[in-house]
């Protein structure tokens, strides 16, 4: 019995001063020289990081464009050194970067270029404006020509990536990512995670991180805890935290809890070619009912603005002076549905016309709902409508199922993300008949002639302060026709934790990773 | 289990008697307690709630329970006990129609099985079969998925799955009533064939069903709110146990109020029924009386 007991204690003395020693190794590392700690990092966020163009540029930077957007949002440098316009506003001379090869080994001069904003303009028509021709001066000159001025041609550059001609088949259809960014491409499982490397090999010198995993966690609850848990290091993009989470994170020491105004803004849009949407009445209802304020103080915490018009106040010279929308006034509300036709006649609280109630649903995308605070705002916004007799439902449904339906003209009212990166672009993409580049809410919720006309003018007219007169008039139709009610920008939330250093937000998202290291092991 | 069943109808017991075998049962009474209570404050909910469960008071959110909001407010400032209040008419109704559309489509194509034997028989239990190769929950949430979310087709889904577990128990105890005596005889005396099943076979059946049934209410309800926490059920704002625990789930750590008094309610309730289910249970087999406590 007492050899037995002896046993015991030996074997638990072995176990106990084991551990101490294990304790011993892990401090040891905690102390080793950053320059010895792997460079690796794992990033969370809300969606895949590769779409139907391939990777995202801006969240992976796999890509590189010609132009790039700095913080203020102003044009700078990319792969071109620098640029002229002529005269007539026409015709653009690009002097690329010198020195520059794709991740296969291709050169990046005049002909990828050409190749590259060729492909961009096939599967994104309209996106660079009306391109005549491009010519090749030299091996590092290219001319842009187009038929007719489109002001915003520097900025939209930054839509078009550079990307090698052995990326993309005789479809159009990227194959494979290959950029000449500070990353490329080594594993990708869809809706799961996409592994970067670094480019030993990038123009702007080597970048710091040796790889990158992004992983796309859809849920956000998940996304925090795996941040909390040190499954991942940092979650990036817009919509990555929800606003209800912050609190959460920025009580953690370990964690650092960051935000920047960005450039999506988010809308109510409805159908207004279908009853009951139909009537500007109806549709001036719902802006009187609702109160975009208490959605930033109560849904955003916060983190968000009030927006008055459907251009975001990153763009501030473009927003009309005026408050073009009303909100918050039921009594308001009521009286123009009464108007309209509307009124409760059986005493259910909700109203009726010719016999049938008001009812509607609000279609949301499940992808949004896990990175916008969407399903909360749908809900005050379904109290503030019952107030005035609508009766609304709230039907969260796949994304893919979402866009269908979109397309199908099946949704009759929802919530929208909204970015753009010029604001003759931001407006015309929304508000224009043939929509834009960005998610269009348009078509097939309205379709205005002489908004067509303006925001067609507006791309045309290279002189900002006559522009953004075209513009004001383009916002003071949309309000008085209430063709959607914009809600918010969104004050962008990104955390990281503490040993991760270097990474700073950007309004639209793009993510500095040839700056960003890891100090310590976590 | 096929002779645990004929166990449980060779002692069918006159009611009398099995409220005689509860009233000894402790969990049992208990748990019939809850269930009484629940019912009376889901009938009287408009009554006793102290709040509207829908309407909204944004600068009262995420109150912690104090007077005016004896359970506290959620993130829309909701009261939550008066959700909960709401809540419990929600379970019950979604408990006593998913069991009642289950076991009256069991029961039925369960006693027809049984008594027909060979095709319809075949026939019959062959899909009962390729509905129990499936994990139940999983199949509900793929119905419950095409359908679109809400509540009916939350209830319908969980009866789709449901049935078959009554059909196999009915059929079962079919296949040994049917050989006794009082059958051949109703047949001598010419009886129809639905008069024999459902006069003469039915209530020598009903002894399992019952016991089912009321594991099931604790099963269904569980279910049902599981689907709802994942936004296949119940849509806001309706008041629904599952999905205040979702909408709560991001405040767990700031307001963990939101999650805990939906959580204890749908465990409360489930705890009741399975209670009594098995009371009764061990009331209506002899042969696991005593030797199951």
């Amino acid at each position: 019995m007492s050899i037995n007991k002896k046993i015991i204690s030996l074997v638990v003395g072995i176990l106990f001063l084991s551990s101490l020693l294990a304790g011993c190794v892990e401090q040891q590392a905690d102390e080793q020289p950053a320059a010895q700690v792997p460079q690796e990092v794992v990033a969370g966020l809300g969606r895949d990081p590769v779409g139907a163009r391939g990777a995202h540029p801006y969240l992976t930077r796999v890509f590189e464009q010609l132009v790039i957007l700095d913080a203020e949002m102003k044009p700078r440098p990319g792969l071109a050194t620098s640029w002229e316009v002529s005269e007539d506003g026409r015709t653009w001379t690009i002097h690329l970067r010198e020195g520059v090869k794709f991740h296969d080994g291709t050169p990046f001069n005049a002909e990828t270029a050409k190749f590259s904003l060729e492909w961009a303009t096939r599967v994104r028509p309209g996106l660079l404006g009306s391109i005549d021709r491009i010519e090749i001066v030299d091996d590092y000159t290219i001319k842009v020509i187009h038929s007719e001025p489109h002001a915003p041609f520097l900025r939209s550059l930054f839509f078009a990536v550079m990307i090698s001609p052995n990326a993309i088949d005789e479809d159009d259809r990227v194959i494979e990512s290959i950029g000449t960014g500070p990353f490329k491409v080594e594993d990708y499982q869809p809706e799961d995670k996409l592994v970067l490397v670094r480019n030993e090999a990038y123009w702007g010198g080597l970048p710091k991180l040796e790889r990158i995993t992004l992983r796309y966690i859809p849920e956000a609850t998940t996304r925090i805890m795996a941040l909390e848990a040190g499954e991942i290091d940092m979650i990036i993009d817009t919509g990555g935290i929800l606003p209800e989470h912050a609190p959460v994170l920025k009580a953690n020491p370990e964690i650092e809890v960051m935000t920047i105004h960005g450039v999506v803004h988010h809308h109510i849009g409805f159908d207004t070619t279908t009853p009951p949407f139909d009537d500007v009445r109806t549709r001036k209802a719902i802006s009187y009912a609702i109160d975009p304020e208490s959605l930033v103080r109560y849904a955003l915490e916060g983190y968000g603005k009030v927006m008055n018009t459907p251009v975001p106040p990153l763009y501030k010279d473009w927003m009309h002076p005026d408050l073009l929308f009303e909100f918050s006034d039921k009594d308001k509300a009521r009286k123009l549905l009464q108007e309209a036709g509307w009124a409760d006649m059986d005493g259910d609280g909700i109203v009726e016309k010719d016999g049938e109630e008001f009812k509607v649903t609000m279609h949301l995308a499940g992808g949004w709902v896990g990175r916008w605070p969407y399903k909360t705002i749908a809900e005050i916004i379904q109290s503030d409508l019952r107030e005035i007799g609508i009766a609304m439902d709230i039907d969260v449904v796949d994304t893919g199922l979402y866009r269908e339906m979109m397309e199908r003209g099946d949704v009759k009212m929802t919530l929208i993300p909204i970015a753009g990166v010029s604001p003759r672009s931001a407006v015309k993409d929304t508000f224009h008949s043939e929509g834009g580049m960005t998610v269009a809410i348009n078509p097939p919720f309205f379709s205005n002639p002489r908004v067509d006309e303006l925001t067609e003018a507006a791309m045309k007219e290279t002189d900002d302060s006559r522009a953004q007169r075209l513009l004001f008039e383009v916002q003071e139709i949309v309000a008085a026709e209430v063709l959607m009610i914009p809600l918010f920008e969104e004050l962008m939330i990104n955390a990281v934790r503490d040993n991760i250093r270097g990474y700073e937000m950007h309004p639209w998202f793009v993510v500095n990773w040839e700056d960003i290291h890891v100090v310590s092991e976590k | 289990m096929h002779d645990l069943v004929t166990k449980i109808i060779e002692s069918r017991l006159p009611s009398t008697e099995v409220f005689r075998g509860l009233r000894k049962h402790r969990l049992a009474l208990i748990g019939a307690g809850i269930i009484l209570v629940l019912i009376f404050i889901a009938i009287l909910a408009p009554f006793i709630a102290p709040h509207d469960p829908i309407e909204q008071n944004l600068e009262h959110r995420l109150l912690p329970p104090n007077a005016e909001y004896p359970l506290g407010t959620d993130n829309l400032g909701r009261c939550i006990l008066s959700r909960l209040i709401h809540g419990t008419s929600v379970s019950l109704q979604i408990g006593v129609i998913v069991v009642g559309i289950a076991a009256t489509t069991g029961v039925t194509l369960g006693l027809i099985a049984g008594y027909r034997g060979g095709l319809v028989d075949e026939l019959i239990m062959r899909i009962v079969d390729v509905l129990l190769a499936f994990p139940g929950i999983i199949l509900a949430l793929a119905i419950a998925g095409i359908l679109g979310p809400s509540l009916y087709n939350v209830m319908l889904a969980l009866a789709v799955v449901g049935w078959t577990s009554y059909a196999r128990v009915v059929r079962g105890s079919v296949l040994s009533v049917k050989e006794k005596e009082f059958v051949e005889a109703a047949r001598a005396l010419g009886a129809g064939e639905a008069r024999i099943m459902f006069r003469h076979i039915l209530p020598n059946v009903t002894a399992p069903v019952i016991v089912m049934a009321t594991l099931g209410m604790a099963h269904v309800i569980l279910a049902a709110a599981a689907l709802s926490f994942l936004g296949l059920g119940a849509q806001p704002p309706t008041p629904e146990w599952g999905s205040m625990l979702n909408d709560g789930r991001a405040f767990m750590r700031t307001a963990p109020h939101l999650t805990i008094f939906p959580g204890l309610a749908i465990m409360v309730t489930v705890l009741a029924f399975n209670f009594l289910g098995d009371g009764l249970r061990d009331v209506l087999d002899p042969r696991l009386k005593g030797a199951a406590r």
